[in-house]
């Protein structure tokens, strides 16, 4: 349903996308990787109409976004960026009954259809009980829920998150992406994700795009387009890839590296898993 | 209408309890407002009974009641109904376009604008009255308000919060040493200027507060058009634009509202104190961070806070007065205290 034809964007005099074409499959997870610095923030800012391209167009459904009028896009598209700020004492419902605002007007406010979506957004995301907290007096993982419910109330069919897992300890990015998931299967919304863990993104993604320095290198299911070639090409790291014993999914481990060899080990890189089995860690 | 509909036909909804709790506080506060500006036609350094404040407001009849009621305590009763909402709504405008609890209408440069223009009235134009001072305030704040966004706006960052601030800053410091420059070369400017600087609502006729009531209206009307749009700017200029605003549009709309809010007040009454500043945080404290709420119930505070530092001003030593700006100063430091030891502080 999103797609970028020759999208050039750029910060001053700084070119971080260059003519890329890509297109996002509808109701479909898909999930951007690549090393720091590599666009993929850029591509998904602008996808969003966050940023201004220099060149080239993003197209909704076929329909250059920037032709469309910005609140229309709010009720299609949800978009949730790196670092929010929270307000010192906004409660949970307030912050989530702003998702509501692309179908407010001056003469049309507060409705009973916005009434059920925030409570609806706010049972989804699991965040029903916090609703008279204040926002930030929540740990980091109920925050993030709160902000995924505020774009849920938004009732969108796409949903663009920046690093929705960043600063989550594992078990809360785990409920983040599991949350995400939901939405996709349960909901058929359309996900486009900002991820770091390689192994959660494989693990979730139906689509997976990895980047490096500004354009597209691979894009496709995961388990067919993420090798060791790849994880070397993109972000120049020796790896193994093997299926993950939980998913099935490719799960990406690193080779060792010097520094964290132990005395006698074996340090062939491209090792398969049976020749360095797991110990197992007495009680 | 569907508001009240949607919200009275589900009446134990959270919405539904919050609403109720909001109204319930503007209601309050009118009240409040209300019984203030009632004492302030009724009060003052020469008593008079509510017969004779009754007698003088209906059937005046030239005597010493009917000239102190209608033409000192009708003007200046108007005056603070005027500039009181305008300073209190440029305060909870500034608060949000900048992102910062202490802001107020000082911080875009637009208060030493207003006062330069003042100073300029007396020491260039030869002008006497306040009511003569009114246009010039205006136009000098309208001037430096327009300064700030232009300088702002073509910086890296457009006119963000942190800009905006630096630069009002900025502006202030250099038109308030113009302003002293000014007033060190020109004694007899001096003299006129000091008692416009004090700031207050004796001396000003009924006509200062009709000539400023255009501004303050178009003022309010650029702040209820902003007001969704700062509740979503408070999330971050991404989550704004993500909810469908236009970012700029916004921050044009809400500093505009203010530049014309506090320019108006400025140039009416003196830069007042403390008005702009405790009035945004006491409205927050009460009815939470829902900008339309907080600028309704900004501008029935603050004029209820500037008539009562009028009133008081009155009245603590007769038959001389002590200003309005200087009370509210006095008073308003202990009550931003308060607010702040005792409430949990809400920024936006």
């Amino acid at each position: 349903m999103l797609s970028t034809r020759d999208l050039t964007v750029g910060y001053d005099d700084r070119t971080v996308l260059d003519g890329l074409d890509v297109d996002l499959p509808a109701d479909a997870f898909t999930v951007i990787v690549g090393p720091n610095a590599c666009g993929k923030s850029t591509l998904l800012r602008a996808m969003a109409r966050l940023l201004a391209p220099r060149r080239g167009t993003v197209l909704l459904d076929g329909t250059a976004i920037r032709d469309l009028p910005t609140r229309a896009v709010a009720r299609r598209l949800g978009v949730l960026p790196q670092s929010p700020l929270v307000p010192e004492g906004v409660t949970v419902a307030d912050l989530v009954g702003r998702g509501r605002q692309p179908y407010q007007r001056w003469w049309r406010q507060w409705s009973a259809e916005d009434e059920a979506a925030v409570r609806a957004a706010m049972a989804l995301a699991n965040v029903d009980e916090l609703a008279d907290r204040a926002v930030d007096s929540l740990s980091g993982g109920q925050r993030q829920r709160v902000w995924i419910a505020m774009t849920l109330a938004q009732e969108t069919e796409a949903l663009l998150l920046d690093e929705p897992t960043t600063f989550l300890d594992l078990a809360h990015q785990v409920e983040v992406l599991d949350l995400l998931h939901r939405l996709r299967v349960e909901r058929n919304r359309t996900i486009v994700a900002v991820l770091h863990d390689l192994n959660q993104a494989a693990r979730y993604a139906d689509h997976l795009i990895a980047m490096r320095a500004g354009a597209v290198v691979a894009a496709g299911p995961p388990r067919e387009i993420l090798t060791a070639d790849l994880v070397r090409d993109v972000f120049g790291l020796d790896c193994v890839v093997v299926p993950c014993p939980v998913s099935g999914a490719p799960l990406v481990v690193p080779s060792l590296t010097t520094s964290v060899r132990p005395k006698g080990s074996p340090c062939v890189a491209e090792s398969s898993p049976s020749s360095s089995p797991p110990r197992s860690v007495p009680a | 209408m569907t508001i009240v509909a949607a919200r009275a036909a589900e009446p134990g909804t959270r919405s539904g309890r919050l609403h109720g709790r909001r109204a319930g506080v503007a209601v309050a506060a009118a009240g409040l407002l209300l019984a203030v500006t009632l004492a302030s036609l009724a009060l003052g350094s020469k008593p008079l009974t509510p017969g004779q404040v009754w007698h003088a407001l209906v059937a005046p009849d030239g005597g010493e009641a009917s000239v102190i009621v209608r033409e000192l305590r009708v003007p200046r009763t108007l005056l603070g109904l005027t500039v009181g909402p305008a300073l209190a709504l440029a305060g909870v405008l500034l608060q949000a376009l900048t992102r910062n609890p202490l802001a107020e209408p000082r911080i875009l440069g637009v208060s030493a604008g207003a006062s330069l223009g003042v100073v300029v009235a007396i020491a260039v134009a030869g002008v006497g009255t306040l009511a003569g001072y009114v246009w010039f305030g205006v136009a000098g704040a309208f001037l430096a308000g327009l300064l700030v966004f232009g300088i702002a706006h073509r910086t890296r960052e457009g006119a963000s919060p942190v800009t905006l601030a630096l630069v009002g800053v900025a502006l202030d410091a250099s038109l308030g040493a113009v302003v002293i420059g000014l007033l060190t070369v020109d004694a007899r400017t001096f003299e006129d200027y000091r008692f416009w600087v004090v700031g207050g609502l004796t001396g000003r006729d009924a006509a200062v507060a009709a000539q400023v009531v255009p501004f303050v209206l178009a003022g309010v009307l650029l702040a209820a058009f902003a007001a969704r749009g700062l509740d979503a700017l408070a999330l971050g200029d991404d989550v704004a634009r993500g909810l469908g605003h236009r970012v700029g549009l916004v921050r044009l709309a809400g500093g505009a509202g203010a530049v014309l809010l506090t320019g108006a007040a400025v140039a009416a009454a003196g830069p007042i104190a403390f008005i702009g500043l405790a009035v945004p945080h006491l409205a927050r404290a009460l009815v939470g961070a829902d900008h339309r709420w907080t600028l309704a119930l900004a501008a029935l505070l603050g004029p209820a806070l500037l008539l009562a530092a009028d009133i008081v001003g009155r009245l603590v030593a007769p038959p001389g007065e002590v200003p309005a700006g200087i009370v509210s100063a006095l008073l308003g430091a202990p009550l931003l205290v308060v607010l702040i030891r005792r409430a949990r502080v809400v920024t936006a």
